[in-house]
């Protein structure tokens, strides 16, 4: 069992979970840094996706350590200045781990991705199948990417018939512990949104989400997999129960503050994300729960309420009392 | 929030006993009295015993869910995943309970929800209801006949005629099965795009049941055993000038009767009056529409010469006539979705059956229009 990314969120959770499976006999780390979950089990590579030549490196780690199940989930879980780099981790990282994966015969890949690549559009249905096409989201290099990652795999997937390939797509992950665009975005005293508009938002509760990861390592189900939690808020309860006062700014208006912000490095997402705030995107699990086994144990209202409940304490500033 | 505090105290990390964790949230109570929201901790420490119990519950029931076991590994792992030190010692308060916290004990309880998951949240709902009853019974003086056709229960699809530059028919359709049918039922309907993200006005009606008009929608619906209510016409029976008001226009391309075939669901014939005249509409002005999200930029008397104001509907009357479901659909199979000539059909006979009703409801609204 090999995990790349194993310092982002999901990874780290999958690390840990896959130290307390007794079926797991040997975990490799593929990363530029350790896993802060690494336990006995764990040998960890350091492993810089983003250099040239890395692809090698890859697969005779994965010969050495004879590895039949992948995890990749070297992704960035919100979007970045650092666009190129990104890309180069994302797109090229991805073009290196299936490649590496084509010279020494997996068993299993499991990918992580966003339901980003569906996109907010205004005439998403208000729950979208893993059938419908991934029209991504107009103008973000961070959807971009993703999108040409998943498009890799699914040819890596008509490639290597004998390797079982599941692609998850993740909604957005909120909790208590979870640190993304979305959480710092709640974060914030006043939190903006699109004046008029108030889409539905569906979230992934942290610990659905590492459990849906885990599922997929254990299960064989090829394809790809909606992961959310259950039910739907609309953006103005979302910002609510995050115990937050929202901000409506018009559209436009926010679109143009939102490039000056993010230009300005003061804003966690670039303005393509403002669509997200007026349109809907919301999956459907079904598939998951069906072929994957993955029935979600809390809701989207539970994400936020545990995010809320984890972000007071970090600001009355409680936990520095034990220390 | 002070219980989750003295939570994050190191060392003091519960695994699944719920009656400790009681014991510590009441003492943060008394140690810190002042500053804490008096009912919350309590109500709070009360449901986590019986939450705990239903996670237990849960996992002994489905053989997916992960058992709690896994889920306190889970947590220790989270307890190990975190780097920022004020992080770090969050998570090291972290158990299972925080994380089936009160949003779950809540939402697994009561069965609390903000909206469902078509976006109707009951609370706007309610907080709406006057103003719909002073539309429904003085501003439209809506008249309803034949509203014990709907059954009480189970899918329903309600195949409607449209018109008026804003959706009131389905709005006041949707009051009419909520006031007069006998088992109180709540009617979906489906807008058109334009106005479901018309600013304000879309989230409004989202919030008080309608659905954006689109088959996956509309089978969602009707697969939930809702009743559903859909305007054929489209953007076609909003856009007909004055003149032309009251006049049927086509069907769609017959999706609803593939649909309602599909799903083997009864398809219910209604005719609404009064529509049509609350915005007497005088002229579709197409140009710059498109940049404004709009199929064409209504003219009224009163639109846009009195700005917003010219918004507000004429207090036309409505009548509205439910008819039988429509007969002969239960011999069809779901198979008959697929032939084109049945579709087309089935859907000339509702389209038929929606103008009779139509006709009859005009003329048991009288002469009197507005008055």
């Amino acid at each position: 069992m090999a995990v790349t990314g194993a310092s982002t969120f999901l990874g780290k959770r999958l690390v840990g979970l896959l130290e307390e499976d007794p079926a797991v006999r040997r975990i490799v780390v593929l990363d530029v840094k350790g896993s802060s979950a690494a336990g006995p089990k764990t040998v960890y590579y350091e492993v810089d996706l983003t250099q040239p030549g890395v692809e090698s490196r890859l697969s005779e780690i994965l010969h050495a350590e004879n590895v039949d199940t992948l995890a990749h989930l070297a992704f960035a879980a919100s979007p970045t200045q650092a666009t190129a780099w990104a890309h180069e981790l994302e797109s090229v990282g991805t073009m290196n781990v299936l490649a590496a994966c084509r010279r020494k015969p997996i068993r299993k890949l499991v990918v992580s991705s966003t339901v980003l690549v569906y996109g907010p559009h205004p005439d998403n249905p208000n729950f979208i199948s893993e059938k419908r096409a991934t029209r991504g989201l107009h103008g973000s290099d961070f959807v971009a990417d993703k999108l040409d990652v998943e498009a890799q795999v699914q040819r890596f997937a008509a490639e290597a018939p004998a390797c079982c390939v599941s692609v998850l797509r993740f909604a957005t992950i909120l909790g208590p512990t979870v640190d993304n665009y979305v959480a710092r975005w709640l974060s914030r005293r006043l939190v903006p949104t699109v004046m008029g508009h108030d889409p539905l938002v569906q979230l992934a509760h942290e610990a659905d989400a590492a459990a849906a990861l885990k599922l997929a390592v254990d299960r064989d189900a090829p394809g790809v997999f909606n992961i959310a939690s259950r039910g739907v808020v609309p953006v103005s309860a979302l910002v609510k129960l995050a115990g937050r006062i929202a901000l409506p700014i018009p559209y436009r208006m926010y679109r143009q503050l939102a490039g000056l912000f993010w230009v300005a490095q003061l804003s966690e997402a670039p303005p393509s994300f403002v669509a997200a705030l007026r349109y809907l995107c919301v999956v459907d699990g079904s598939e998951a729960a069906k072929r994957l086994g993955f029935r979600p144990r809390y809701s989207t209202q539970d994400a936020v309420l545990d995010f809320e409940g984890a972000l007071r304490v970090r600001e009355a500033r409680l936990l520095h009392e034990g220390a | 929030m002070t219980e989750r505090g003295a939570r994050a105290r190191p060392g003091a990390r519960a695994k699944t006993k719920a009656g400790e964790s009681r014991t510590r949230a009441k003492a943060a109570v008394r140690t810190t009295g002042a500053a804490v929201p008096k009912a919350a901790p309590r109500a709070r420490a009360r449901s986590r015993g019986a939450v705990a119990e239903q996670v237990v519950e849960e996992a002994a029931s489905s053989p997916s869910a992960e058992p709690p076991a896994e889920a306190a590994v889970l947590l220790e792992e989270v307890a190990n995943a975190v780097s920022s030190p004020a992080a770090e010692l969050l998570a090291q308060g972290l158990d299972e309970e925080l994380f089936s916290g009160a949003g779950h004990a809540i939402s697994a309880q009561s069965g609390f929800a903000a909206v469902d998951d078509f976006g109707l949240s009951p609370a706007t709902h309610a907080r709406m209801q006057p103003v719909l009853d002073w539309l429904y019974t003085k501003y439209f003086r809506v008249q309803v006949a034949g509203i014990e056709n709907i059954p009480a229960d189970g899918p329903v699809l309600l195949v409607c005629n449209h018109g008026g530059a804003l959706p009131w028919d389905g709005l006041m359709l949707a009051t009419a099965v909520a006031r007069e049918h006998a088992a109180r039922r709540s009617l979906r309907w489906l807008v058109e795009d334009f106005a479901f993200h018309a600013p304000f006005l879309g989230a409004m009606l989202n919030r008080i049941g309608a659905v954006r008009a689109c088959p996956e929608n509309a089978t969602r619906l009707l697969a939930e055993g809702h009743a559903l209510a859909v305007f054929p016409e489209g953007i076609q029976g909003i856009g007909k000038t004055y003149k032309d008001r009251y006049r049927l226009q086509r069907f769609g391309r017959g999706g609803h009767v593939k649909l309602a075939l599909r799903l083997g669901v009864p398809l219910i014939p209604v005719g609404i009056a009064g529509s049509d005249d609350t915005y007497p509409l005088l002229y579709k002005v197409r140009a710059f529409s498109k940049s404004l999200g709009l199929p064409f930029i209504p003219v009224t008397p009163t639109f846009p010469m009195l700005g917003p104001v010219g918004l507000a509907p004429l207090p036309s009357r409505f009548h509205i006539e439910i008819g039988a479901p429509l007969e002969g659909l239960s011999e069809l199979t779901p198979a008959a979705a697929d032939d084109t000539l049945v579709v087309h059909d089935v859907n000339d006979r509702v389209r038929r059956a929606v103008a009779q009703l139509l006709e009859r409801a005009l003329a048991a609204r009288g002469a009197h229009v507005y008055r």
